[in-house]
């Protein structure tokens, strides 16, 4: 069953950043996914496997739907939350919709966390809201340093 | 997690091969923008870590990385010699002017490429087997990895437009 659920969320995610209207070009969008993903996968691996502050399912259906999650779910979602507002947007429409993404992304943890895909040990709910929050400036971050050192340096 | 653990052949050898490996990417001719060249970077990277951080590690932990199985400091010296690799992926598809009947010869030569190198990490005791994996496996992952690269690198240069849609 989470199995199915988190499929079907990573292609929701997919769709949505397919169809929507983006703000950002492809080379951003997909510099924000890569370095997510790259950040996730590291704490992922540092929290779950070295510190085991969170354990996840030795079920294989439910180990593939935690690492689905991990590969599309977290990096695809919080690039759809900073899309979905226009580039020039207010800092409180950012704040808004970074709060409001990252909300999202803590219920579909608690859907990994009620089919028993990941155990919290030393860890909660609301580290993780924080965490995703912290992913979100990460993506304003590298989209800050794409176009200050990559775009302005080839405009030069 | 450790630090170094036994600084031995593996960890000199990550050392020679990514100085080797950044100074070919800052003195090679620049044939990539800018933008391209950014995301080489990013997307080798990330390649590699999905699949040493999925099976390398968790459930079916198909191989070690350097002294333990526990992420160590020349982990990251393993893993930033992706960006490289990623790069140069991207250089010579634009300089070879790769076109729908070369992608075939030039996946197939990357994933060749790729094999011999993960075999000269075994060799280097940079990467150790476990759990009955063998070499050969991992030539369907170079294909499909190198694929994907290849067709990624067609979508980001495929028109003029800014935007996705």
């Amino acid at each position: 069953m989470a199995l199915s659920i988190i499929i079907y969320l990573a292609w929701l995610g997919i769709t949505i950043l397919y169809a929507m209207k983006k703000p950002f070009s492809k080379i951003e969008i997909s510099a924000i996914i890569f370095f997510i993903f790259i950040i996730d996968i590291n704490r992922s691996w540092i929290t779950n496997d070295e510190l085991k502050y969170i354990t996840y399912s030795n079920v294989p259906l439910n180990f593939s739907a935690y690492i689905i999650h991990r590969t599309f779910i977290t990096p695809f979602y919080i690039v759809i939350g900073m899309n979905s507002i226009p580039r020039n947007s207010s800092i409180v429409m950012k704040i808004s919709a970074i709060l409001i993404s990252s909300f999202v992304l803590v219920l579909i943890k608690i859907v990994l966390l009620s089919f028993d895909v990941v155990h919290f040990h030393q860890w909660n709910l609301i580290y993780d809201y924080l965490y995703y929050i912290l992913l979100h400036l990460l993506g304003y971050f590298i989209l800050y340093c794409y176009n200050s050192f990559v775009l302005k340096g080839a405009k030069n | 997690m450790i630090w170094i653990g036994n600084f031995s052949l593996n960890e000199i050898s990550l050392i020679v091969m990514n100085v080797i490996g950044y100074s070919l990417m800052t003195f090679l001719p620049k044939k990539l923008s800018r933008e391209v060249a950014f995301i080489s970077v990013l997307a080798g990277v990330s390649t590699g870590m999905l699949f040493d951080f999925t099976i390398g590690g968790g459930l079916v932990d198909f191989y070690k990385q350097n002294d333990t199985n526990h992420y160590e400091l020349f982990d990251l010296f393993y893993y930033s010699l992706f960006a490289p690799f990623g790069y140069f992926f991207m250089y010579f598809y634009h300089v070879l002017q790769i076109n729908k009947i070369t992608f075939i010869f030039y996946i197939t030569a990357w994933s060749l490429i790729g094999i011999t190198v993960q075999w000269v990490f075994t060799l280097l005791h940079i990467l150790t087997y476990q759990n009955n994996y063998h070499l050969s496996y991992s030539f369907p992952i170079f294909l499909l990895t190198q694929t994907l690269t290849g067709i990624f690198y067609m979508f980001i240069t495929s028109n003029n437009s800014r935007k996705l849609n």
